[in-house]
């Protein structure tokens, strides 16, 4: 498995994809600091900062890092077929599931790392920014605990998608699918919690730290409590071995 | 058998209400290259497909090095090395990173088995040019190093010269040759140029509409093949001079002790026949073939021919 | 709370380790599962078999030597079967190409002895016999040749001379020749001297043997030969404006035996131009012919400086 991990990395060596992808994270960190140096500290939006990075962490999650990982995971999957690659592979032979399964960990590896980018920047742009009263070991281990959520949850909410990355005769279905996927999350959340994988993964994330409860309770609109994590997050397992079990049998009754 | 490295028994295929694939039994002996011949869209790669576990087979068995290929992938084809039609490759990596990959991924041989197997396609090793920059024939010599990169038993080739300028074409034939004779390998070729097979197989299918129509050696089909007149007699070397003297035959040839083979189909052989008689000699046979192998296969293929 | 956390942390480091493990073991045992089958087929007697290993495999090392005995081997097993099949194709050769020309010469003799001719007529049977005797001298004599270039016993007595001046030295032989068969004749050779490792005898041979080759099939007028040279190889191109091959046997003329379905019978041996061929590689060159039938075919050989 390792080892076709590591060549999936190969894979990506000079893909324009991959500079698109970190340049599109480096300017929403860049934006979250311009706005930590723009507003004063004595702004209700600004004076913490919990502020800082619970703002680049709800725009990633919610909006940045599910496109960045279903453009990922289509590209992964349909280049293959693009590149008739996918036959070279079956012949050596790699059984479909591990193929399935290296592509899915290559996925969970570039959220880790994207995640990873992110956290670190903001946390260089709060000391640069300065005058976070509360910028100390305790928040930045929160802040940190936050990234890691979300850096396993996302692309664990986005295993629909890649099922249908895996059906993929072109980009646009899974493209397109994404963006449907992600309409509620940023419209109207609330009512789709114990569903939608994407809301279940916000109110995991409530349960982190009171910050991160403060921007979940935020960005759902609500007042009323929110589902228990473990139902959540058992609602969410549920959806991704639907999904991935979905995907191998595809595969597996594809013809190249 | 022993001897065979691919055997297929009522393999099918059907797609649909079209059956790609109808009912048949291929036999691949060792050591020998066989080729599949048929016209565009005859089965030749569906079949190639479905001994690769590419395609999913529909009823019949395949079986490779005397398994049966479902349920045994991971026990045959790290022994087989193939090109299906054209062969893929990631286009953002040079031509050794792709082979580094795919020799990742299958293991090798040998420690540099990667720079060795574009030493014998003609390819620089470390090169910085990208797939997607190759040429065609270029992209046709990777495939090909991807295929013996772990030096296979057993190579299943789908169309290898296609798209090949002449010398390209006669570079691969040569090398496909060499592979068979001085490293007895087993090869599997498919085309749809009669005279592409007639060149390198040992032995001949002939696939139609998904029907394997025959299949034998072409030692045995060339003899259906040619322009000449079979003579049997009983003196052969008195038959000679008459046929040289009287007549003026210069092209033939003797076979054993009571065949000659007179390659001008022109001669009048009632005269001829006449005059070995008033000479004492007696004809058992003459016989004229006049089939060539295109016509062989057109009369095979229902006369429509192939290619 | 903080020893329960450290034991946490330690039980799960520890967890992860024994799967690590666990894996590497699953790993290795398949490995040695596959040698082992990897073997019994070596065993058996199936040299083509590999075991295939990845770079960061424990067994890697065994699976090496594996493949290089089994390499070496099959090396050596079809360097025997290739001189067996040179001994059993030279057996082919006598008995079938021997044949004709002997069994008629056996038909003029005969009737010579039994009276059937006399006077002038009886002359001239004889001196057909001689010629045929003759032809069989030469055909016995390069038949050997090639055999002998055939299973590489012949010993090449590789020096370096100036290629122009032996050129030169070989055409000089054939103007007498070309003048009496009113060739027209075009001689190309440049007037500096040009170092190059080779066996003039071989050479001489080459140049001889494609000479002879469009005396006798070409049918032509005119001949012209042409040296050049450059740093790394020379290109020797000859010639003719006969009838040309067709492109039919264009790819099988350097192909022992083979002559053109024009050409089967008493011309020729069908040894010459496959001599030139072994030959010429045996110099690490190459020689390649083009045709047009009708206008003429070009051979041009590649010659490298030093070997």
């Amino acid at each position: 498995m390792w080892t076709m991990i590591q060549t999936e990395l190969l894979k990506l060596k000079r893909k324009k994809m991959m500079t698109g992808i970190f340049i599109l994270i480096t300017l929403l960190v860049v934006f979250a600091i311009e706005r930590a140096f723009s507003i004063s500290r004595s702004s209700r939006y600004m004076d913490s900062f919990g502020d800082l990075y619970t703002m680049t962490f709800k725009n990633l999650v919610t909006v940045f890092l599910p496109i960045v990982l279903g453009m990922f995971a289509t590209s992964l999957f349909f280049d293959e077929h693009k590149n008739d690659t996918i036959k070279e592979l079956l012949i050596i032979p790699i059984s479909r599931s591990r193929l399935y399964f290296s592509k899915v960990i290559t996925l969970f590896l570039l959220s880790l790392v994207l995640c990873l980018y992110t956290f670190l920047f903001t946390v260089a742009g709060g000391f640069l920014a300065g005058g976070f009263p509360d910028l100390n070991k305790q928040t930045i281990l929160q802040a940190f605990t936050l990234f890691a959520e979300g850096s396993a949850l996302v692309p664990l909410s986005m295993l629909p998608i890649v099922f249908l990355a895996v059906l993929g005769k072109s980009y646009l279905l899974p493209i397109g699918a994404t963006l449907l996927y992600l309409l509620p999350v940023i419209l109207l959340p609330a009512p789709f919690m114990g569903i939608h994988p994407l809301v279940n993964a916000l109110c995991i994330y409530s349960f982190s730290s009171p910050t991160a409860a403060d921007m979940v309770y935020g960005l759902l609109r609500v007042a009323e409590a929110i589902p228990n994590y473990k139902v959540c997050l058992l609602n969410m397992g549920i959806v991704g071995v639907i999904f991935s079990t979905a995907s191998i049998i595809a595969l597996k009754k594809q013809d190249i | 058998m022993d001897n065979l490295m691919i055997e297929t028994r009522q393999l099918t295929k059907v797609y649909g209400e079209q059956t790609a694939v109808n009912k048949v039994n291929m036999h691949v002996k060792k050591g020998r290259i066989y080729g599949l011949l048929g016209r565009n869209g005859a089965g030749k790669t569906t079949i190639m497909k479905m001994m690769l576990g590419l395609t999913s087979i529909h009823s019949g068995e395949a079986f490779v090095f005397g398994k049966n290929v479902k349920g045994n992938e991971k026990r045959i084809y790290p022994r087989i090395g193939a090109i299906i039609e054209t062969p893929g490759f990631y286009p953002n990596l040079t031509g050794t990173e792709n082979l580094e990959i795919f020799a990742k991924l299958r293991g090798t041989t040998k420690p540099n088995a990667v720079k060795e197997a574009l030493e014998v396609v003609g390819l620089p090793y470390k090169d910085k040019k990208i797939f997607s920059k190759y040429s065609l024939g270029m992209k046709q010599r990777l495939g090909i190093a991807n295929a013996i990169l772990h030096d296979p038993e057993l190579l299943i080739l789908d169309e290898p010269t296609n798209g090949l300028d002449p010398i390209g074409i006669a570079e691969v034939r040569k090398f496909i040759k060499d592979l068979c004779v001085e490293r007895g390998k087993t090869i599997l070729i498919s085309s749809h140029i009669l005279s592409e097979i007639a060149l390198l197989a040992d032995d001949i299918g002939i696939i139609h509409d998904g029907v394997l129509l025959e299949e034998n050696s072409l030692a045995e089909l060339q003899k259906k093949n040619g322009k000449y007149i079979l003579l049997q007699v009983s003196d052969t070397a008195k038959a000679a001079l008459i046929l040289e003297r009287k007549f003026c035959v210069e092209e033939y040839s003797i076979q054993d002790d009571h065949t000659l083979r007179l390659y001008d189909t022109t001669l009048d052989m009632a005269e001829v026949n006449k005059t070995l008689m008033l000479e004492n000699i007696s004809v058992i046979s003459s016989q004229l073939c006049n089939d060539t192998l295109e016509d062989y296969f057109k009369k095979v293929t229902g006369g429509e021919g192939i290619a | 709370m903080n020893w329960t956390l450290f034991f946490f942390f330690t039980t799960f480091l520890c967890l992860c380790l024994i799967v690590y493990l666990a894996t590497r073991l699953c790993r290795v045992k398949e490995q040695l599962f596959f040698i082992k089958e990897g073997l019994e087929d070596i065993k058996k007697g199936n040299l083509n078999r590999r075991v295939l290993t990845r770079k960061n495999d424990m067994t890697k090392e065994i699976c090496y030597s594996i493949n290089e005995i089994a390499i070496n081997d099959q090396a050596q097993v079809i360097r025997l079967r290739q001189s067996e099949q040179a001994y059993k194709r030279l057996m082919t050769s006598l008995s079938h190409d021997v044949k004709t020309p002997l069994t008629s010469l056996v038909g003029y003799l005969e009737a010579v002895q039994k009276k059937m001719v006399t006077g002038e007529e009886k002359d001239e049977y004889i001196n057909v016999a001689l010629d045929k005797a003759h032809y069989l001298k030469d055909f016995v004599e390069s038949l050997f040749e090639w055999v002998k270039l055939d299973a590489k016993e012949q010993v090449f007595q590789f020096e370096i001379c100036d290629l122009n001046e032996l050129s030169r030295n070989i055409l000089t032989d054939w103007i007498p020749m070309l003048e009496d068969k009113q060739f027209a004749y075009e001689i190309h050779i440049p007037e500096v001297e040009y170092n190059i490792t080779i066996d003039s005898n071989a050479y001489r041979r080459i140049l001889n043997n494609l000479f002879q080759n469009i005396f006798v099939h070409g049918e032509g007028n005119q001949i012209s030969i042409r040296i050049s040279e450059n740093e790394e190889q020379a290109t020797i191109i000859v010639w003719d404006n006969g009838k040309g091959i067709s492109a039919k046997d264009l790819p099988h003329i350097f192909e022992r035996l083979y002559q053109g379905d024009e050409s089967r019978g008493s011309k020729g041996n069908g040894l010459g131009l496959s001599i030139v061929q072994e030959l010429v590689s045996a110099h690490k060159g190459t020689i390649t012919a083009t045709s047009t039938p009708t206008t003429g075919t070009k051979f041009m050989i590649s010659l490298p400086k030093t070997l």
